[in-house]
């Protein structure tokens, strides 16, 4: 089963929202950074679907899916990118950039996986 | 101390954070504008949303507060004063004793509410304009308004008002639920909301405005508001919609609501929506055989209605009315009856839904139109009968195997007759296996419309949006090929018509200047060449200046200025394929979508296919797609290396031959051989895959396999020939993905694994 990759600096958002979607019998990967992730694409299968935090050290959300929408083997993978509330122009900007959608931090356990099965079924 | 293993996680990552700030805050001070600031909101922002993982409510709402006045000072509405920087690091402080209480208690004090109440103020002061905002927003959903009853819900008609009431064992509740334009880029589905809603007694469905035309609809926006009545707890209503509280008004209904209707009131709408139908009725053409039917009917639903308003004082002068339309077969007196009831209508004529902006929809009809069709294959008839009938023939032929296995059980045959008895029905499996793939296949062949179709109104949108005339010419378009061909194609073709319109085809006035019809042309062409499907796109524009893409390239860094220099024009303009090429000095939105002609290329290559483009200065570009007829089955020729196969495709094979060693040549450092008066370079297996040197035959003859590559003939020395044979290839996976080299792999017939080689990537 393809995995979802998740991106996010901080350790504690990786456990939370991996641990969800490993309860929900979902692959999961793991990245801290954009450096991270992009070396994991390059080296690992499909993915079903890339879930990445707006604000990283280093490159940021946004640039990475920038950076991402580049390799042609992940051209139409779905990508979300964690945002809060009061972040309306980062969703634009990461809509800009090729994201498909967006999750509003902290995610609730069953919007995860709604969403999940609504941008990347199985 | 606290067990939760994600708190445990949290809690040193929160320092960590808390530390970084406080780092980044200082930093910050003694030199303002610099990278600190950003860390600074990165650490707080992060700290903002971990935090609320977890039931610290206290925490994240200073944390926030703490957010909010940083992105002010990031979007520079606000400046940083010193003060400001003060209340923060107070308030990190303050958050970092939380934390450590946290890690002791596993819970924040009890003063942590008001504390943060008061911290909350100090960090929003200096943002005082914006405040009034916040707090309104801070206000928790659940504080259902005891206010009047809300003007949707005054509006229902009566009846609908008196069946939600009735028999309400808790108290109603009025819903308004105005779901986000993005809402479902969030996941959050305002539809399975509304259904969710406990003690549902009634739902609306309404668009927010006026329909746009269907042609500019974002079907990705939600443009509703829902409505709801419930008879429920309210606690439940307001979890239920704890992750959309701001988009959800949830309204008490007073107990005295609805008001009592007047006996012997219907509802006004509806008693008019009745009338007017029973009107239409008696109104409408038709045979006339089917008139008494209709009289019967409408006769029918006035008696109904006059007892509904009950105004069963008409009765008799209804019967009248019928019985003079039966007897003149005409409706006059009906129609006449209902006039007389729409003049007298029931007290308390009021207006209502009709008179509303938007249409009700009722929420079931709405569910039935989301639902998504399965991905669907249309076929022919005939097609699914051929395979029916193979199946046929395959049933038969199973039931001889029982028979021959009954013959060797009893011994009736020998081994010999058994032999051939086996491999008849072999070669009979074996057809009817053949023709049902050919069957499968054909079933899976698509016209290649089916993509060109949509080109007409991209290429007529996009032509008038860039002030070009230009004429789009369709030709081949029953050309079949298979369906994920016909898939892999789209996406390419759609990129390298735009391109074609936006830097190919010149505007109008330097179209005239250059001699050529005003009006461009881009034509699409399809046809079968034997295996293939080749797609054409031509376009009679400006077509590649080779000195810009040599001048790009070598700014591009792809090849040094040497190369450039030797690059004859046809190969230079190619270089369009090479990865991070991209001719267009600035990107417009429409071929530019962050994409090249890089990846159109590797998307075709991706299918089996590939491209070719020529392009003279002036007359024009044309891009070519060869792309196999099929992507299931692929024929190939295997070739053996030692102990080792390998499988190359078929497609690529010119013919074998075998050639004394003495027969090759020395051309500086390339090996060549003559073949049929023609000089052919030579490339060695072991030499491309890295393994140790053939043994030679012992007649000192090479087996070389002279296959196309690029269009150029090429002569791979292999160990030795073997079978050709049709295989399905597996894309390489895993692992594997990354290796090049090998475009797949296929089972033997032995349970071997066979590699099938690249020799596009092996040799180019």
């Amino acid at each position: 089963m393809k995995p979802v990759l998740l991106v996010d600096d901080s350790a504690t958002m990786l456990t939370s929202m991996a641990g969800v979607l490993t309860h929900a019998g979902v692959a999961v990967e793991t990245a801290a950074n954009a450096e991270q992730a992009l070396a994991k694409l390059a080296s690992s299968p499909p993915l079903r679907l890339m879930i990445t935090d707006y604000h990283m050290p280093g490159m940021n959300g946004v640039e990475l899916i920038k950076a991402v929408r580049k390799l042609p083997a992940y051209r139409f993978l779905p990508i979300l990118v964690l945002t809060t509330v009061s972040e309306d122009s980062k969703r634009t900007e990461a809509r800009a950039a090729g994201a498909t959608g967006w999750l509003v931090k902290p995610v609730p356990s069953d919007k995860i996986l709604a969403v999940l099965q609504q941008v990347a079924p199985a | 101390m606290n067990t939760n293993p994600l708190l445990l996680q949290f809690i040193p990552e929160a320092r960590d954070l808390l530390d970084q700030a406080g780092r980044s805050l200082l930093a910050l001070e003694r030199e303002p504008g610099g990278p600190a600031l950003n860390e600074l909101f990165r650490a707080v922002h992060t700290l903002k949303g971990t935090s609320g993982l977890f039931d610290i409510l206290p925490l994240t709402r200073v944390v926030h507060a703490a957010e909010d006045l940083l992105d002010a000072v990031q979007a520079g509405r606000l400046a940083l004063a010193a003060e400001t920087a003060d209340v923060l690091l107070d308030a990190l402080d303050q958050v970092g004793a939380w934390i450590n209480g946290l890690d002791e208690a596993g819970e924040l004090p009890g003063t942590a509410e008001t504390a943060a109440d008061s911290w909350v103020v100090r960090l929003r002061a200096p943002l005082s304009v914006r405040d009034g905002q916040e707090q309104s927003r801070e206000r928790p959903a659940g504080e259902a308004a005891r206010a009047a009853v809300p003007d949707w819900v005054a509006a229902l008609p009566h009846a609908e008002q008196h069946a939600c009431a009735a028999a309400a064992d808790c108290p109603l509740f009025a819903i308004a639920y105005m779901p986000d334009a993005n809402c479902f880029f969030r996941g959050e589905d305002p539809l399975a909301l509304i259904r969710q809603v406990p003690g549902l007694r009634l739902s609306r469905i309404e668009p927010r405005s006026a329909w746009p035309d269907l042609e500019t609809i974002d079907p990705f926006i939600c443009a509703l508001r829902l409505y709801a009545i419930a008879a429920a707890d309210e606690a439940e209503l307001v979890h239920l919609f704890r992750y959309v509280p701001d988009q959800v008004r949830i309204i008490a209904l007073p107990a005295e609501w609805p008001n009592p209707a007047q006996p012997g009131t219907a509802d006004p709408d509806s008693l008019k929506l009745v009338l007017e139908g029973q009107r239409r009725l008696l109104r409408a053409s038709g045979p006339a055989d089917l008139l008494p039917g209709r009289l019967e009917a409408a006769a029918q639903a006035l008696q109904g209605t006059i007892h509904a308003i009950e105004r069963d004082d008409l009765a008799d002068a209804l019967a009248a009315a019928s019985d003079a339309a039966r007897t003149t077969g005409a409706p006059d007196a009906l129609l006449a009856f209902i006039d007389r009831l729409s003049a007298d209508p029931p007290a308390e004529a009021r207006t209502g839904v009709a008179e509303k902006g938007g249409d009700h929809v009722p929420v079931a009809a709405a569910a039935g139109a989301t639902t998504a069709g399965a991905a669907t294959l249309r076929v022919e008839q005939s097609k699914i009968d051929a395979l029916m009938n193979l199946i046929g023939e395959l049933v038969v032929a199973k039931n001889a195997l029982a028979w021959l296995a009954r013959q060797a059980e009893s011994g009736t045959l020998g081994p010999r007759e058994l032999a051939r008895e086996i491999k008849d029905r072999q070669s009979l499996v074996n057809r009817i296996a053949e023709d049902m793939q050919g069957a499968v296949m054909a079933v899976r062949m698509l016209p290649v419309e089916h993509v060109f179709q949509r080109f007409p109104r991209l290429v007529r949108d996009i032509s008038r949006r860039l002030g070009k005339q230009v004429e789009l010419v369709i030709e081949g378009g029953e050309t079949e090929a298979d369906k994920n061909v016909i898939e892999a194609l789209a996406d390419p073709l759609i990129h390298i018509v735009r391109n074609s319109l936006d830097h190919g085809l010149e505007p109008p006035e330097l179209r005239a200047e250059a001699g050529k019809p005003a009006s461009g042309t881009i034509r699409l062409q399809a046809a079968q060449d034997n295996d293939n499907v080749v797609i054409r796109v031509i376009d009679d524009g400006r077509g590649i200046d080779p000195a810009a893409i040599r001048r790009k390239a070598v700014a591009n860094g792809l090849i040094d200025a040497a190369q450039a220099e030797s690059l004859p024009d046809e190969e230079a303009v190619k270089l369009v394929f090479a990865p991070g090429f991209s001719t267009a000095e600035t990107v417009s939105d429409l071929s530019g979508r962050g994409v090249g002609m890089d990846v159109v290329r590797s998307a075709v290559e991706k299918a089996g296919g590939r491209v070719n483009l020529t392009s003279r200065k002036g007359q024009g570009t044309t891009v070519e797609l060869i792309l196999p007829l099929t992507m299931v089955v692929t024929r190939i020729m295997t070739v053996a290396f030692g102990e080792r196969l390998f499988g190359v495709p078929m497609s690529m094979v010119v013919e074998t031959v075998r050639m004394p060693r003495a027969a090759r040549h020395q051309f500086r450092d390339r090996e060549t051989f003559v073949l049929r008066d023609s000089v052919v370079p030579l490339v060695r297996l072991a030499h491309l895959l890295d393994l140790p040197p053939e043994p030679v035959a012992d007649d000192g003859e090479e087996a070389i396999l002279v296959v196309n590559v690029n269009g150029e003939r090429l002569g791979l020395v292999v160990g030795a020939f073997r079978d050709g044979m049709e295989v399905i290839v597996k894309p390489m996976d895993g692992i594997l993905a990354g290796l090049r080299g090998f475009a797949g792999t296929t089972l033997l017939g032995d349970g071997r694994v066979l590699l099938i080689l690249d020799l596009r990537e092996l040799v180019g």
